[in-house]
């Protein structure tokens, strides 16, 4: 069941009016049976593997909290460990290690056939693995208390509104929401609609109508020119943050609903003024997971320069992995992993060149010329986790620097390729304009935006800008299901 | 690209009907008509998009003019409410050093700083140690000023666990801000060394700073 579609609006108002009518102590078991009924919606035989994590985990998690031994404590963490990554790699990464172990053999001129096993891939495994794994871990280390009760630890892995794509939640912070005694609240129900209507604006009226430029070159080879592939890459970009951001904002403003606060996954990634930051600002629960349960367990920074180095770029070389089980995301997560690289090894260097060049480093002109270079090199990037090969990436790459012709037409052919129109060119411009003011108008309590006017004029007109936001929402709906023909699914979906 | 980009179908009384809905919006805006003038303007707006199916004009096209009018809105709503800035930063320092050093509690002991919001141009960044994910990486800024998100180099900088917002005030309670520490840098905030930077004593908050 995907957020965009009718069906989600009428489950989620029917999920939402069982939680307040059912009494406290026995919530836990609609929005057990609503999330369990939202992800088989996918496919029925995803209960099983969802059931036998949670099983695994939930009675790991309960021998290592009474074992007195450790190495009964140990070895129930690694079995949990690996059951799950065992599941993780089976289902998602099988075909593509057999696949490439057969492609390697074959270059050595071995006949082997090509070997696949026919598995699809279930829908937000990487997600709620990751969170499973947490859990375990944080009950090893000692930070949590196992969850006795397996009602509310099956809600924890299987809450609805963030179970197919994230946020990656902690237990300590979901489980103790779950268990909480919520009393209706006008002001949360007000700030998850925003949310929510926010997460539709991203998803539907941005993302949705990009993905049809974006595609008309990354899927269509032949339309690759400079120009194009510099303007689907630049589009790709702000694609996929609205996509993910998007569902983000529903899944937060979903649970809001609920009086449940999800953490934040999302801090205006593309403001960032290096790689470094941009992973402080991209996909949180995901960057902070990996620098809590390998980077840091790795040694972090705490150890020798070579070593810190290596840890850095296994951590987003496995972060690459993790997004899919293909040569593209592995690439992506490496070149991100030089990046960073690259970044620690002329840190020093740099800042004695800046104080011996007499450079402003906190002047605004400077942040710019950082913030641009580090879009560049995101948005390179993006080429290879966009990219349906990795053969496609490096011809794409190579096009930016040879595909650029001296005509008058050049530009108007250019964009002809994309698709796009001149009303539809300057459409893209005023969607972009709106997604840049969004931030203006939603007030968030939690986050205590102080940008808000709070006189009635004021608030009388925010809720008339809400409602023709409303009508943007739905006609933009009804515009891209009548272009693709289908509702566009969320791209980390797959993930 | 080269096609008419003003060859659109909108019949020119649907435009006008934006149009006259937006005005009236911006004169609420303006002149607080108590709402009125902008429910008048919403349905005006609502009204212009109905004849658009009304006159078979393409989605796409109505689409295009409810983003013009929102952005419009956004715009005049921006103009008319600035951003709130803090006021008179000097005097928060001198309380905030007067709260820490125990000057300044409130008869039943209580230690608590109110900040009321103005428009100056002073800056001052909160931290709230509330949220959970406060690290150098992650960490929540809740920034009353002009950088919100981004590197900062504040006036005052202060990480509590416990604040509260109502309108234009920010509550500060200062009973579990225990240190002073001028040497506090994050990955995302950048804070110069005259700053008074006050951290409250969870040892996880000092941990990961």
């Amino acid at each position: 069941m995907l957020f965009n579609s009718l069906g989600f609006i009428v489950f989620l108002a029917v999920v939402i009016a069982l939680f307040y009518l059912v009494p406290h102590k026995f919530r836990w078991i609609p929005l057990l049976i609503a999330s369990y009924y939202f992800y088989i919606s996918w496919n029925i035989n995803l209960i099983v593997l969802i059931g036998a994590t949670t099983i695994i985990s939930y009675t790991t998690g309960i021998l290592i909290e009474y074992s007195k031994s450790k190495k009964v404590r140990l070895a129930c963490l690694l079995f949990s460990i690996i059951s799950s990554l065992g599941v993780l790699f089976f289902f998602k990464y099988f075909n593509f290690f057999a696949q490439s172990v057969v492609e390697f053999v074959r270059l050595f001129g071995v006949p082997v056939s090509d070997f696949s096993l026919n598995i699809l891939l279930p829908v937000g495994i990487s997600f709620y693995t990751f969170q499973t794994l947490s859990y375990t871990i944080d009950v090893y280390r000692g930070s949590i208390k196992a969850e006795k009760h397996f009602g509310y630890y099956a809600l924890f892995v299987s809450y609805f509104p963030q179970l197919v794509a994230g946020p990656i939640e902690r237990p300590d912070n979901l489980l103790p929401q779950l268990k909480q005694n919520s009393k209706f609240s006008s002001d949360n129900m007000k700030i998850g609609l925003q949310y929510v209507l926010v997460g539709f604006i991203k998803k539907v009226v941005v993302a949705d109508m990009l993905a049809m430029y974006v595609n008309s070159i990354f899927d269509n080879m032949e339309n690759a020119n400079g120009l194009t592939v510099i303007i689907a890459t630049l589009l790709f970009a702000v694609q996929i943050l609205c996509d993910f951001d998007g569902y983000t904002n529903i899944a937060i403003g979903v649970a809001k609903m609920m009086n449940i606060d999800l953490m934040k996954n999302f801090n205006n990634p593309y403001s960032a003024l290096s790689i470094k930051d941009f992973w402080s600002r991209w996909h949180i629960s995901l960057s902070s997971w990996f620098r809590d349960y390998v980077y840091i367990p790795l040694g972090g920074n705490r150890v020798g320069k070579f070593r810190h180095l290596f840890n850095l770029f296994l951590t987003f070389l496995l972060s690459g992995l993790w997004h899919g089980a293909s040569w593209t995301f592995i690439i992506w997560g490496a070149l991100h992993g030089i990046y960073q690289i690259i970044g620690q090894l002329t840190a020093a260097p740099k800042k004695k060149l800046y104080a011996k060049m007499n450079i402003n480093t906190e002047s605004n002109q400077w942040k710019a010329l950082k913030n641009v270079i580090t879009v560049i090199l995101v948005c390179f990037a993006w080429i290879f986790f966009r990219a349906n090969t990795v053969g496609d990436a490096f011809v794409l790459i190579g096009t930016i620097f040879t595909g650029w012709g001296f005509s008058l037409t050049f530009i108007s052919d250019s964009f002809e390729k994309l698709g796009m129109t001149a009303f539809m060119f300057v459409y893209i411009i005023a969607l972009l304009i709106l997604l840049t003011q969004l931030g203006k108008i939603f007030i968030d309590k939690k986050d205590k935006f102080v940008y808000e006017d709070q006189s009635t004029s004021t608030r009388i007109v925010r809720k008339v800008l809400y409602v023709i936001l409303g009508f943007i929402v739905a006609l933009s709906w009804i515009y891209v299901v009548s272009q693709l023909g289908y509702v566009n699914e969320f791209i980390y979906f797959q993930f | 690209m080269t096609e008419n980009l003003f060859a659109t179908s909108i019949p020119i009384y649907v435009v006008l009907a934006i149009a006259i809905g937006l005005i009236l919006i911006t004169i609420e805006i303006h002149i607080n008509t108590k709402g009125v003038l902008a429910v008048i303007g919403g349905l005006a707006v609502i009204a212009g998009i109905c004849l658009c199916f009304v006159a078979g004009v393409p989605i796409i096209e109505i689409v295009f003019m409810l983003l013009i009018s929102a952005i419009f809105i956004i715009a005049i709503m921006s103009l008319k409410g600035k951003n709130k800035k803090i006021k008179d930063v000097e005097k928060i320092v001198t309380d905030f050093q007067d709260i820490l050093s125990g000057e300044n509690n409130h008869e039943d002991g209580k230690k608590s700083l109110t900040i009321t919001l103005d428009d100056t141009d002073e800056n001052i960044v909160i931290i709230d140690g509330d949220k959970t994910d406060i690290t150098a990486e992650t960490g929540v800024i809740v920034s009353v000023g002009s950088a919100m998100g981004d590197i900062v180099i504040a006036d005052v900088v202060i990480i509590t666990n416990d604040i509260n917002q109502d309108n234009d005030n920010i509550n500060i309670n200062c009973d579990k801000l225990s240190d002073t520490n001028s040497s506090i840098t994050t990955e995302n905030i950048e804070i110069s060394q005259n700053n008074i930077i006050a951290c409250d004593a969870r040892s996880e908050v000092e941990d990961v700073i």
